[in-house]
């Protein structure tokens, strides 16, 4: 057993708490673009400088049950997930899981090239990588010197 | 027969997770019951089968996992709604159940769990004599 408060093997950090609540917090008001709380999947957006990072959890989703396109730089996501079980007699005691359809869009910060994008799912995470577009990246502007 | 699992909430402590500055989240279940057992089924994504403990110790059911999800070096993040996070549920088992004969698999980030019930705990009909 690991004894959270054992004085010196542990650092206690003041904060970890008021941050550990922040998360909960964020993690309850999510907002995206739409407005809408609490929506399946929860989608992360990583902007770096030659391409975009899509993540989302999806666990229990199939790749075939599971639609993602781009255009132009808006990303969609869409799909079935069926969490439910049928046995004969069965009782519900605890439902929390999503069920059903769902479709989801998000602007990404540019344009990106749709037919080079690339998507993988693992352990019911996904993971999709798309590459800038050329003609919408940043130019470095030559500055004659007269 | 409603109270066979009672959920046994912890805060999601930072006690466990010293080691490492994830977030600990409490997965998502779905807990169904028929006459021979309870299936417990929950949300553990990014989460392999390496990489998660379930625990029966005492009638005290303890699920830990750790995701394996690492967010992409070198990006910003330009919107987000959820931290690639640890997870742990504790749950408390009703004595019907057989905690030797527990099943586990981990699929696509789900964990389902079937939890028989014990051969002669289940419903026995008492005959009742009329004098």
């Amino acid at each position: 057993m690991i004894d959270r408060y054992a004085p010196f093997t542990t650092r206690w950090d003041p904060f970890s708490d008021i941050s550990q609540l922040s998360r909960t917090m964020n993690r309850l008001f999510r907002t995206f673009p739409e407005g809408r709380a609490e929506t399946f999947p929860a989608m992360n957006v990583y902007a770096g400088d030659e391409e975009a990072v899509v993540t989302a959890e999806l666990p229990g989703v199939e790749s075939n049950q599971l639609d993602v396109s781009v255009n132009g730089d808006i990303f969609t996501i869409s799909g079935t997930r069926e969490t439910g079980e049928s046995r004969e007699n069965q009782a519900w005691h605890r439902r929390e899981r999503f069920s059903g359809k769902f479709t989801r869009s998000v602007q990404l910060p540019f344009q990106v090239e749709s037919d080079k994008v690339r998507a993988r799912l693992k352990q019911g995470v996904l993971q999709v990588i798309l590459p800038r577009a050329e003609a919408d990246k940043p130019r470095r502007i030559q500055i004659e010197n007269k | 027969m409603t109270n066979q699992l009672s959920k046994k909430e912890k805060p999601a402590s930072p006690g466990t997770e010293q080691t490492n500055r994830r977030p600990l989240m409490t997965p998502d279940v779905d807990i169904l019951e028929n006459g021979d057992d309870i299936l417990l089924v929950a949300d553990i994504p990014g989460v392999d089968e390496k990489h998660l403990d379930v625990e029966v110790e005492n009638r005290v059911l303890t699920i830990r996992g750790r995701t394996a999800e690492q967010e992409p070096a070198n990006h910003r993040l330009v919107a987000g709604e959820y931290s690639p996070a640890d997870f742990e549920r504790v749950f408390t088992l009703s004595e019907e159940l057989d905690q030797e004969k527990i099943e586990a698999s981990v699929k696509n980030g789900v964990l389902r769990l079937r939890l028989p019930k014990a051969g002669q705990a289940r419903a026995r009909k008492i005959e009742v004599q009329s004098e």
